[in-house]
C-alpha cells in the first residue's frame, strides 16, 4: 500500500462562477471551418487576440520609386475550449461499510480563454465490483486547504453556483467523496468517476459556438472535445488508515508567521483500524513548493531516521522527479497503533 | 482623374519625405486605405483557412475559406495579389509581408511565380535567401534560422509587371 500526501502553501485561486450569465448551450451547431484539427497548446495565443497582417509593395515607374500598402487583414484568435481531468490518488483501500472517503483530481483549464466547468459525479462505471455511495448532501468539493484529503475546511461543489472559472493552464484540485456499502468482499473494486465539461459549450472537435466565447468572440470546441472524465479506484480492504496532516510554524522572530526563513513542521499521524493488514505501508509527501526541506528532519514516532534511502532504516529524502520524503512503515495491523512522522522544511 | 493625380502626388510626395518604407507604410495606413490603394500597382491581400466540407459522395474534401477566425495551431494562408494599374511597366517589383505576430512562418511554404524569395530574422531590417540566415543564441554564439525566426518574407520579382498585368505571392503560417 502508498499513500501519498499532497500538500502546498498557496492554494490556487478559483472564482465562484454564480454571477456568470453563461447557459449552458447544448445545441449542436454543424461545423464552419477547423478540418485542420486545432491543436491545444499550452501557452497557446489568448483567445480574443487579434493578428493583424498589412503587405508592402515597392517597384519603380519610370525610375520613379513608389510604394504601396495592402489593405490590413485581421484574424481573431477564437477561444478554443478544452479541458482534463486527471487522477491524483491511488487506489484507495477502505473497509467495508464507512465513509465518507475522499478521491483527489486535478482539472486543468488547457483552452486559451477564461472558462468556467460544470463537475459531475458518476459512480454507475462499468468494469468495477460495486457502486460506491455518493455522499450528501454533496459528493463534490474543492481541496479548498490543500491537504489532498476530505476534511472539515473543504468547500462543497453546487451546480452552477460556483463552477470553477479557470483561466488557460489553470488548475483546481477537486475531491469526489463517496461511502462505501456494508457487506463487500474483501479484495472488490469500486469506481467513481468525475467529469468537467466547459459552461460555454461542448461537443466534437470543432464544434463551432459562435459568439459564446470570451468577449463576444467565436468559441470552438478543441480536441477534448471540451469534456473530460477519469476514474478513481476504492478497494475493499478491511484495514484502513486514517491519515491527519498538521503543520507548525516558526517564524525567524518566535512568531508563527509563514514568511521566508520561517520552518514548518509537518506531522503526519497514521491511525489503522480494522480486522484485516495494510502490507508494505510507505507514506511519501512531496516537500512543497518554494520551501527547502531540512536535512535528516525526519522523525518516525520520535524517533530519528535518515535521509539515506539506500541504508536499512525506514526514512528517505529523495529529490528525482521531485522532492519528496518516505517512510516505511511495513505491515500495519490496528494492534500497530498510530504512527506520528514529522520533519521540517525552510520557507525559501 | 484629377483626383487620383492629386493623390498620387500626395503619396510620392510622402515616399520623399519619409526615408524608410516601414515607416512610410505606418504613415500610409494613418492615412486610410483608400489613399494606399491608389499606387500604380494595386495590392489584394486575403487571409484563407482549410475547411472540410463532405460532398455528395459522403467523402471528405478540404477547401479553403476566407479566414477571420482562428484557433491555436491552425494554418493560415496568405495570398498577395499585385496588379499593375498604370500606364507604364513596373520594374524592379518588391512585396513583402511580414509574418503576423502570434503566428509562426511555415518551413517552405513561400512561393511566387518567377519571384526570388528571401527573409527576414531582424523585424525586417535586412533580408537574405533562407540558407544564409543566422540568429543568435542566448549565449552569444549563432545558429542557421529556422522557419519560426522568420519576422519577413519578401518577393522580389523578376522581370517587370506590363500595364494590366498581375502576379501572386503566397505563404503559410501557424497561429501560435
Amino acid at each position: 500500500m502508498r499513500v501519498a500526501m499532497f500538500c502546498k502553501i498557496t492554494d490556487l485561486f478559483t472564482a465562484p462562477a454564480s454571477d456568470m450569465k453563461r447557459k449552458l448551450i447544448t445545441l449542436s451547431i454543424a461545423l464552419i471551418g477547423l478540418g485542420v484539427t486545432p491543436l491545444c497548446v499550452a501557452e497557446g495565443t489568448i483567445a480574443g487576440t487579434d493578428i493583424d497582417n498589412t503587405a508592402a509593395v515597392s517597384y519603380e515607374v519610370a525610375g520613379t520609386p513608389q510604394t504601396t500598402t495592402s489593405n490590413t487583414l485581421t484574424l481573431t484568435v477564437a477561444e478554443v475550449l478544452d479541458v482534463d481531468v486527471t487522477l491524483l490518488s491511488d487506489p484507495l483501500s477502505v473497509p467495508s461499510g464507512t465513509g465518507p472517503h475522499g478521491l483527489l483530481f486535478v482539472v486543468t483549464n488547457t483552452g486559451n480563454g477564461t472558462e468556467g466547468f460544470t463537475l459531475a459525479i458518476n459512480n454507475a462505471v462499468s468494469g468495477d465490483d460495486f457502486d460506491p455511495d455518493a455522499s450528501t448532501p454533496a459528493a463534490i468539493y474543492f481541496d479548498t486547504d490543500g491537504s489532498g484529503d476530505f476534511s472539515a475546511g473543504d468547500t462543497a461543489y453546487v451546480p452552477g453556483d460556483n463552477d470553477p472559472v479557470l483561466a488557460p493552464d489553470a488548475s483546481v484540485d477537486i475531491l469526489l467523496v463517496n461511502d462505501i456499502p456494508a457487506d463487500l468482499a474483501e479484495g472488490a473494486i469500486g469506481l467513481s468517476e468525475l467529469s468537467a465539461i466547459a459552461s460555454t459549450g461542448s461537443g466534437d472537435p470543432g464544434d463551432l459556438f459562435p459568439g459564446d466565447g470570451d468577449g463576444g468572440i467565436d468559441a470552438v470546441v478543441g480536441t477534448s472535445g471540451a469534456n473530460d472524465a477519469i476514474a478513481g479506484q476504492y478497494l475493499i480492504s478491511d484495514i484502513e488508515l486514517a491519515v491527519v496532516k498538521s503543520a507548525t510554524v516558526l517564524d525567524p522572530f518566535g512568531g508563527s508567521s509563514p514568511m521566508p526563513g520561517a520552518t514548518i513542521t509537518y506531522r503526519i499521524v497514521i491511525t489503522p483500524t480494522g480486522s484485516e493488514t495494510a502490507v508494505n505501508t510507505v507514506i511519501t509527501d512531496p516537500i512543497p513548493a518554494n520551501t527547502t526541506y531540512s536535512s535528516e528532519s525526519i522523525s518516525l514516532n520520535g524517533g530519528a531516521l535518515t535521509d539515506d534511502d539506500t541504508d536499512a532504516d525506514a526514512g528517505a529524502y529523495t529529490t528525482t522527479p521531485a522532492p519528496e520524503i518516505a517512510v516505511d512503515l511495513g505491515d500495519l495491523t490496528e494492534a500497530s497503533g498510530a504512527q506520528t512522522i514529522e520533519f521540517t522544511v525552510t520557507i525559501d | 482623374m484629377n483626383d487620383m493625380m492629386t493623390r498620387e502626388k500626395l503619396m510620392n510626395s510622402l515616399a520623399i519625405t519619409t526615408a524608410k518604407g516601414v515607416l512610410l507604410a505606418g504613415l500610409l495606413l494613418l492615412s486610410g486605405n483608400a489613399l494606399a490603394q491608389q499606387g500604380t500597382i494595386r495590392l489584394e491581400h486575403k487571409a484563407e483557412q482549410w475547411q472540410s466540407v463532405t460532398d455528395e459522395n459522403g467523402a471528405e474534401q478540404m477547401r479553403l475559406v476566407k479566414a477571420t477566425n482562428v484557433v491555436p495551431g491552425e494554418r493560415v494562408l496568405f495570398t498577395v495579389t499585385y496588379t499593375n494599374t498604370g500606364d507604364q511597366p513596373a520594374e524592379r517589383v518588391t512585396v513583402t509581408n511580414p509574418v503576423p505576430d502570434h503566428m509562426a512562418y511555415v518551413d517552405d511554404s513561400a512561393t511566387g511565380d518567377n519571384t526570388s524569395i528571401l527573409f527576414s530574422v531582424d523585424g525586417g531590417e535586412s533580408f537574405a535567401a533562407a540558407p544564409d540566415l543566422r540568429v543568435s543564441n542566448t549565449d552569444g554564439t549563432q545558429r542557421p534560422a529556422g522557419a519560426s525566426d522568420y519576422t519577413h518574407v519578401r518577393w522580389i520579382v523578376g522581370s517587370d509587371i506590363a500595364p494590366g498585368a498581375n502576379g501572386t505571392v503566397q505563404f503559410t503560417a501557424t497561429v501560435k
